[in-house]
């Protein structure tokens, strides 16, 4: 894992420093409202519907088991002792003291972390696969550039004030686990044929009010160009991106406006100045972020061992659900990453408590070299669990109520924190999917459904990702009363694709009984192992939408 | 951060090199007389009022830099770019260009900005550890930011 030098500290220690006087300065009525409203935004503050919001970044997801504690002590010591993981793969807090905000920060630097960039329109926290650097399916391990990119961008001067908001996802894999397709800028690795990496560069994808699949501008960029290509395309979004409407001001519109070849065109003819300029990577600058990111000392695990806990498996059904569910593949043979679940009735989906970071942090320790990654699906991951240590997490994921075998089901969901905090939201989000969650509870039924993947927005910002779940929820407004859109088909992925709207909008109420309808839909015609998703691009939107309007 | 004591509009104190510095250049917009100088003009003035002594040309942040402009700025005793708003970012890509294009990359630059005023041309921005070690973009700025 990544640790700061003395630039990365020196940089945070003087930001908390700036950011104290700002905020004694605001305090004191010396800087307006709207002079501070970008200050604190760049770090991470919000004023929510009821309270303060500070959103901490986890750069690419990658999480010390002594950061974790330290964000647990933050829950605990500043506010109402829990954290939401979000989408992005932050952690947000939801009930800060306004002014104790820069004491906050002051502890995040103590362990190399901060709030920058988690708001504001900027280049925020660059996400990736959170199987990186552990993935059976993986050509290049996307963590040296995920970190190469956070310290390109962060405090970049030039692009502090953008149009709007920038979104980077990278993955290396096989599979795309990081959703690129759907971000402002989704960059894919892979090897050329002399194995060198190369960069296969989109733009323009997104989701919010206009969801967009992003366009390839450049699909063999050699990782040594990786920053002044990045530097080149962001240049054109600030300089033409649309500033008279913040909800056409996202990179998006202007791809679609000018068309993937014009807006190409303008990003070559800019980067021609910056190639081989002094932002272009060295051999020995990526080696020496990538030595960050070796592979831990891992034991060997034995042939005997792996036979046991496959056996165990086929004994013990609670223990064979976790295994199939919640335990992946991993690049070296008698190790496994374990997906600890965020998603249990009667809780916020990505909710953690104080007492839970820490005993997360104490699991990460004990089972899988003192690190943790946070997926944009709101789960928390033990990327390196020797199997044979497998049986004995679970019975401690178990008694912390972390080891719900649902990954991946209905009951995995993702889900913003909607109305009941967000003052952007147009109605609530959590007690839909507790009252989903409620509704499917029978394990034996998701587990007929497959996998499924449900995903809930409060607001046509869908930072709950609705366009892009098998089943999307989208909280609307209809004359000051909360209702419900749904939409299916959208995927993420490889293949990814965005959800259709079924039809008019139902009430909180009805929403489990039309998700009930919808499955009730599928399981009549799916042939064969076909998913939820294989069977909505089968037959359509219409047999959905004559029985839910039925 | 420098002292917020009182300074009249065109005589503002800002950080240059880490020492306090004062900014005598006085600005002058669109269909403004321009009175006295230093001051700092519209580019769109045309070259007569940017070429006499004391004065120098200001962009607005829209500006699409082509030769004729670039050649103008190469004789410029120093460019300035408008902000429009605190929040338009656009000048600092702005500057990148025009630095470029004016081969200012190398001479003498400063930067700073403000809402509502222009910022004069910094010419080294991408040296972003350099300056955010010094305080970042936003510190030394005679404005309240």
């Amino acid at each position: 894992m990544y640790r700061y030098d003395s630039h990365d500290q020196t940089l945070v220690n003087e930001r908390v420093a700036q950011f104290r006087d700002q905020m004694e300065r605001y305090l004191a009525g010396r800087l307006s409202e709207e002079e501070f409203l970008p200050l604190r935004v760049q770090n991470g503050l919000y004023i929510q519907r009821y309270a303060p919001m500070l959103r901490i970044a986890i750069p690419y997801g990658m999480l010390a088991a002594y950061q974790l504690r330290k964000l647990g002590d933050l829950a605990r010591d500043y506010d109402r002792g829990y954290g939401h993981f979000t989408t992005r793969t932050n952690l947000q807090l939801n009930w800060p003291k306004f002014e104790t905000v820069p004491d906050m920060l002051a502890e995040l630097a103590s362990v190399q972390m901060h709030a920058i960039q988690t708001s504001g329109n900027d280049i925020r926290n660059t996400t990736t696969d959170q199987f990186a650097g552990v993935a059976e399916d993986e050509e290049v391990d996307p963590r040296p550039w995920c970190e190469l990119i956070r310290q390109w961008s962060t405090f970049h001067p030039e692009f502090a004030y953008l149009p709007r908001k920038f979104k980077i996802a990278v993955t290396g894999a096989a599979e795309d686990r990081a959703a690129i397709q759907v971000h402002d800028v989704g960059l894919r690795l892979w090897r050329d044929a002399q194995g060198e990496v190369r960069v296969r560069v989109l733009a323009g994808g997104g989701l919010g009010r206009t969801p967009m699949i992003g366009e390839v501008v450049r699909d063999d960029l050699p990782w040594q160009h990786l920053l002044t290509y990045l530097e080149a395309l962001v240049r054109v979004y600030n300089q033409f991106g649309r500033r008279d409407n913040k909800f056409k001001a996202r990179i998006k519109i202007l791809v679609k406006a000018l068309g993937v070849e014009e807006f190409r065109r303008r990003v070559e003819e800019e980067w021609a100045h910056l190639k081989d300029g002094p932002q272009t990577l060295t051999r020995e600058s990526v080696e020496r972020v990538a030595a960050h990111f070796v592979d831990p000392e891992r034991r060997p695990v034995t042939d005997e061992a792996i036979a046991a806990i496959e056996a165990l498996r086929g004994e013990n059904r609670a223990f064979g659900r976790f295994m199939t569910n919640n335990v992946h593949g991993h690049k070296v043979p008698g190790y496994a990453s374990v997906t600890l679940s965020l998603k249990r009735s009667g809780h916020s989906p990505g909710d953690v408590t104080a007492e839970q970071m820490h005993q997360i942090a104490d699991l990460a320790d004990e089972y899988s070299f003192g690190e943790l990654r946070v997926t944009h699906e709101q789960n928390l991951v033990l990327s390196d669990v020797p199997m044979d240590r497998l049986e004995a997490l679970w019975h401690e994921l178990e008694a912390l109520g972390l080891a719900n075998p649902t990954v991946g089901t209905l009951a995995d969901l993702i889900c913003c924190p909607g109305g009941d905090y967000c003052a952007l939201a147009n109605a609530k989000s959590i007690p839909v999917a507790q009252a989903i969650q409620e509704r499917f509870e029978d394990l034996d039924f998701l587990y007929d459904l497959g996998p499924l993947e449900l995903n809930i927005s409060g607001c046509m910002n869908a930072c709950g990702h609705h366009h892009v779940g098998h089943i999307g929820i989208l909280g609307v407004d209809k004359k000051g009363e909360e209702w419900y859109q749904i939409s299916l088909g959208g995927a993420q992925g490889n293949a990814a694709s965005l959800g259709k709207i079924l039809g008019p909008s139902f009430s909180r109420e009805a929403v489990p009984g039309v998700i009930d309808t919808l499955l009730k839909v599928y399981v009549s015609e799916r042939s064969d192992d076909e998913t939820f998703l294989d069977t909505y691009r089968r037959i359509g939107l219409k047999p959905f939408k004559e029985r839910v309007y039925a | 951060m420098p002292d917020q004591a009182p300074h009249s509009a065109s005589q503002r104190p800002y950080l240059f090199r880490g020492q306090s510095a004062v900014d005598d250049w006085q600005l002058i917009r669109e269909g403004q007389p321009a009175a006295g100088v230093p001051a700092i003009v519209p580019s769109t003035n045309g070259s007569e009022g940017e070429r006499g002594q004391g004065r120098a040309p200001w962009l607005a942040a829209d500006t699409e830099l082509d030769d004729a402009l670039a050649a103008r700025l190469v004789a410029a005793p120093l460019v300035a770019i408008d902000f429009p708003k605190f929040t338009d970012g656009r000048g600092y890509s702005l500057a990148r260009i025009a630095a470029r294009a004016s081969r200012l990359s190398g001479r003498d630059s400063r930067h700073r900005r403000c809402a509502g005023r222009p910022a004069l041309l910094h010419a080294s921005l991408w040296l972003r550890r350099l300056l955010a070690a010094r305080g970042p973009v936003a510190g030394g700025t005679p404005c309240a930011t």
